[in-house]
């Protein structure tokens, strides 16, 4: 006890001998007190702190995944009546081949009948693999990173945009450089940012005057990083609004908040990547972002 | 109906531009297919007694481009449509068109069947 209390004074600045009186030991008990009370306040207090910037991070990152959720739900709304158009096509086409293959079987042509069994099983699995999309787009999911090849999240997001491509007469062209590393990110957040990209490439070419309408996507691998750009031969980016093309609450549509380039470059941030444009006078636009590359080998 | 008119289905769906021939064929329809308007004003020569069976929304040229196109050459065809949803404008443009029919993907093959057996009644009224 009287070690304690020598440290502690000690500690509290003030000289203290063991063998002193006991007068003494009393009249500093106020002192050691105030000191311990200083302490346990201290502690507590950095305990506080801590524990308040773990939250208010905890905060931040749920927010930015509810609003990177949000956004997504509101894309998907956007794309809801071409996906709808997109999964009536599978469901008609089975069930006309349904009806075909009664006919057919009635007619006693089996081959006929085989022949629209496994039209019909195609299809299905075609409309499965649209509501596949749309829910993984949808899904509200903790940020999970998983080692991803690029070249699989561009086609899972052009697969999920095909009709709007297709409609918007767009030629769309996938290249990618002889490498592209592998990288270590959640596929949901980078596939919000090329569907984001990609609509916006889209709605920039739907002008009647733009005759020419090609979509090109390229992959590489770039300083360490893998390196996405989307050009489009659409109108461009208007020079005045250049500078704060990223901003929150840019948007050259009559409808819309103007929040997607913003998610897009704060989820790209996030993945300690870095997004950007060049307005490409004369030829459109072109977007890009980099991404850290990871080692290893996809799963 | 015994040997009815060709039925051309117009469709830039593969999946159901296919299975439509199919089945019009099962129940002896003769049919030629079209992935797109272009391709089909490409061969079409007007004066032949047919129907159009046509998608509204089509890249390019879409199914109602196609029948306003086909009045200004005074080649119209009765035809029936076929959508995934339509917008008010469309609407309006079709009923100037009196299409035989409008079917909304996914649709059934009774009702296809139903407005192909009323075309053919009225063939068979002006044979008659």
């Amino acid at each position: 006890m009287a070690t304690a209390c020598a440290a502690t004074a000690f500690l509290a600045g003030v000289s203290f001998e063991p063998s002193t009186s006991m007068q003494v030991i009393v009249a500093s008990l106020p002192l050691m007190v105030a000191y311990a009370i200083a302490v346990v306040l201290a502690s507590n207090r950095s305990g506080r702190l801590a524990r308040q910037r773990r939250l208010a991070m905890e905060q931040t990152v749920a927010l930015r995944e509810q609003l990177a959720h949000t956004a997504r739900v509101g894309t998907l709304d956007e794309m809801a009546a071409g996906l709808a158009h997109e999964l009536n096509q599978p469901l008609t086409a089975i069930h006309v081949e349904a009806s075909a293959g009664s006919e057919l079987a009635a007619a006693g042509d089996s081959d006929g009948v085989r022949e629209c069994l496994s039209r019909i099983s195609g299809q299905s699995l075609r409309a499965g693999d649209i509501v596949r999309r749309m829910r993984t787009f949808a899904r509200r999911g903790e940020f999970q990173r998983e080692l991803l090849d690029m070249g699989q999240l561009v086609n899972d997001v052009l697969a999920l945009l095909d009709h709007e491509l297709r409609l918007s007469g767009i030629n769309t062209t996938v290249s990618r450089g002889e490498y592209v590393p592998p990288v270590m990110v959640d596929r949901i957040e980078i596939q919000q940012v090329l569907v984001n990209l990609i609509r916006n490439a889209i709605e920039a070419m739907a002008k009647p005057s733009i005759a020419l309408r090609r979509l090109t996507i390229r992959m590489e691998a770039w300083h360490g990083r893998v390196r996405v750009s989307i050009s489009d031969t659409g109108g461009g980016i208007d020079p005045a609004i250049l500078g704060r093309l990223f901003h929150p609450f840019q948007s050259t549509r009559p409808t819309g908040l103007g929040l997607g380039l913003s998610i897009c470059q704060t989820l790209i941030e996030t993945h300690g990547g870095r997004i950007g444009a060049e307005p490409q006078p004369g030829r459109g636009a072109m977007f890009f972002f980099d991404l850290p590359a990871a080692g290893g080998t996809p799963s | 109906m015994t040997n009815p008119p060709p039925v051309f289905i117009i469709e830039d769906e593969e999946a159901v531009r296919t299975s439509l021939a199919r089945l019009l064929r099962a129940i002896g329809v003769p049919t030629r297919t079209f992935p797109s308007a272009e391709s089909f004003l490409e061969t079409y020569g007007g004066n032949e007694e047919a129907c159009l069976l046509v998608d509204i929304r089509m890249p390019g040229m879409s199914g109602l481009d196609l029948m306003e196109e086909l009045h200004r050459r005074q080649t119209a065809l009765p035809a029936i449509v076929m959508t995934g949803h339509t917008d008010a404008q469309s609407l309006h443009r079709l009923d100037a068109l009196q299409p035989l029919g409008f079917l909304e993907k996914p649709f059934s093959v009774g009702e296809l069947k139903a407005i192909l057996e009323t075309w053919w009644s009225t063939l068979d009224r002006g044979n008659r």
